[in-house]
């Protein structure tokens, strides 16, 4: 399992029916044996998020950052990267943008 | 006459209420994000906001209790193969969605229907209340689409669509640069209709090409639905159908970004000039509106209570407003001046507030 961090400026777009929770950051435990995968366990669970991660082509959007255990993805078109039991994505916002 | 306007700014829609015979803003939505445009439907009184998220992308809410509770609608997107380019020698790019530019709803019998502007480039309609979008292939895939280019932005955009009142099948959009083109098929087909329009600009053998007309907006006269008034990059232009004719004798400035049409009388316009091109800002640092009252023949500069020293506001293309009565107009500017009048522009009242950069202003019920 890997744990996928929400920043609190992404998080506070869940749906509506979420907004109970504390704000801040969303940590979620999911499955998955890729970058890919994990996020797209992430997005069953909250289908709207794809499109604030992703744009309409897969690419991560140009100012989104995805740390991996630490280390920033390389390729925002691949998502193939291989992940770990434990491992951690962070998906936050890039300072160049907004 | 209406009481509500919506103001989208850089930072929040704010929602203004008239009462007692003064505006005030009376709530805040999304305080913060980026609103690029609001939009209220008159058929169901549904309001849509049009987020653009620096992070996270463009989004799409809908409200249907006047903006109390707001909901994600879908938004446009572009397919795998998509490719944008420009007349203006850019090397292509895929298209992705950059911004929701223009957003107008269909007649009241077309329920759910939903037509949206975007750079770079695509129209696209919704038939469900924005649930999903289609892109207009029969605009998208034609030739003369990859001879557009950015105005303002690096990638061309549709900022105006105007529905006929009489035929909502009858579609006429303004191109940020692509000139002016018309369906009438419910947007399965279409033409270049910029003819008579002139870019000073251009090299001299490309002036009149419909195709790189820099059309900032363009607005139709719901009374007399023939009649349309567009502020270009090089000046104001109006048609009465067939060609379009240059109108010349703007004061203080025949360049600007909006203009509004009454919406029964097609001879009476307003604009908010600036000092073209490069420095876009208020002639002479005093803030006016032209209006004309005689189809273009004269203008009067009006500027009671408006600022008329130091005053650096530029107003962008959807940021003037007029209700359905046609007495009361709004506009709002990139340094939070916001100005109303109930007199068709005679008397000015300054909002106090000190708002964000306002990029659309729009009357509920309009």
């Amino acid at each position: 399992m890997a744990k996928v961090v929400l920043s609190s400026a992404l998080s506070r777009w869940l749906p509506q029916s979420d907004v109970a929770r504390p704000a801040g950051e969303v940590a979620l435990t999911v499955s998955g044996a890729s970058i890919g995968e994990a996020l797209e366990h992430v997005f069953a669970q909250y289908p709207n998020l794809r499109g604030y991660v992703l744009d309409e082509h897969g690419t991560v959007r140009h100012h989104l950052a995805l740390f991996v255990d630490g280390a920033a993805i390389r390729d925002k078109r691949d998502l193939s990267q291989a992940i770990g039991n434990g491992s951690e994505i962070y998906v936050m916002q890039a300072l160049s943008g907004g | 006459m209406s009481d509500v306007l919506l103001v989208s700014s850089r930072k929040g829609l704010f929602v203004l209420e008239r009462g007692n015979g003064e505006w005030r803003i009376a709530r805040r939505e999304f305080l913060g994000d980026n609103i690029a445009l609001a939009m209220c439907d008159p058929r169901d009184g549904s309001w849509y906001a049009a987020l653009d998220l620096g992070h996270f992308g463009n989004k799409l809410q809908r409200s249907t209790d006047h903006g109390v509770t707001w909901s994600e609608c879908a938004v446009p997107a572009y397919g795998e193969g998509d490719e944008v380019g420009t007349g203006d020698g850019k090397p292509p790019q895929p298209a992705a969605l950059r911004l929701i530019w223009s957003l107008e709803p269909g007649s009241a019998e077309q329920p759910g229907r939903l037509w949206a502007g975007t750079i770079p480039g695509g129209l696209f309609r919704s038939d469900d209340h924005g649930a999903s979008w289609q892109l207009m292939r029969g605009l998208w895939d034609l030739p003369e689409r990859r001879g557009w280019f950015g105005g303002g932005y690096d990638q061309p955009g549709i900022h105006s669509i105007c529905v006929d009142p009489g035929d909502a099948r009858m579609v006429r959009i303004g191109v940020s640069t692509g000139g002016v083109w018309a369906s009438d098929d419910d947007g399965a087909t279409w033409e270049q209709c910029a003819n008579g329009m002139r870019a000073e600009y251009m090299p001299p053998e490309r002036a009149y090409d419909p195709n790189v007309q820099d059309v900032h907006r363009l607005v139709q006269c719901r009374g007399q639905p023939d009649v349309f008034w567009a502020q270009h990059h090089n000046g104001v232009f109006r048609n009465d159908g067939g060609d379009w004719r240059e109108i010349t004798n703007v004061s203080p400035s025949v360049f600007g970004f909006a203009v509004a049409v009454h919406p029964r009388d097609a001879d009476t316009a307003w604009f908010v000039p600036a000092t073209k091109d490069v420095r876009r800002i208020p002639v002479d640092g005093q803030v006016v509106v032209a209006r004309t009252r005689d189809g273009g023949r004269s203008f009067e500069m009006l500027r009671d209570s408006l600022p008329q020293r130091d005053a650096y506001d530029l107003t962008l293309r959807h940021a003037l407003a007029i209700d359905a009565s046609g007495d009361r107009l709004a506009f709002g500017s990139t340094t939070g001046g916001f100005w109303i009048t109930e007199d068709q522009g005679d008397h000015w009242r300054m909002l106090d507030a000190r708002l964000p950069p306002v990029h659309a202003v729009t009357f509920v019920g309009a």
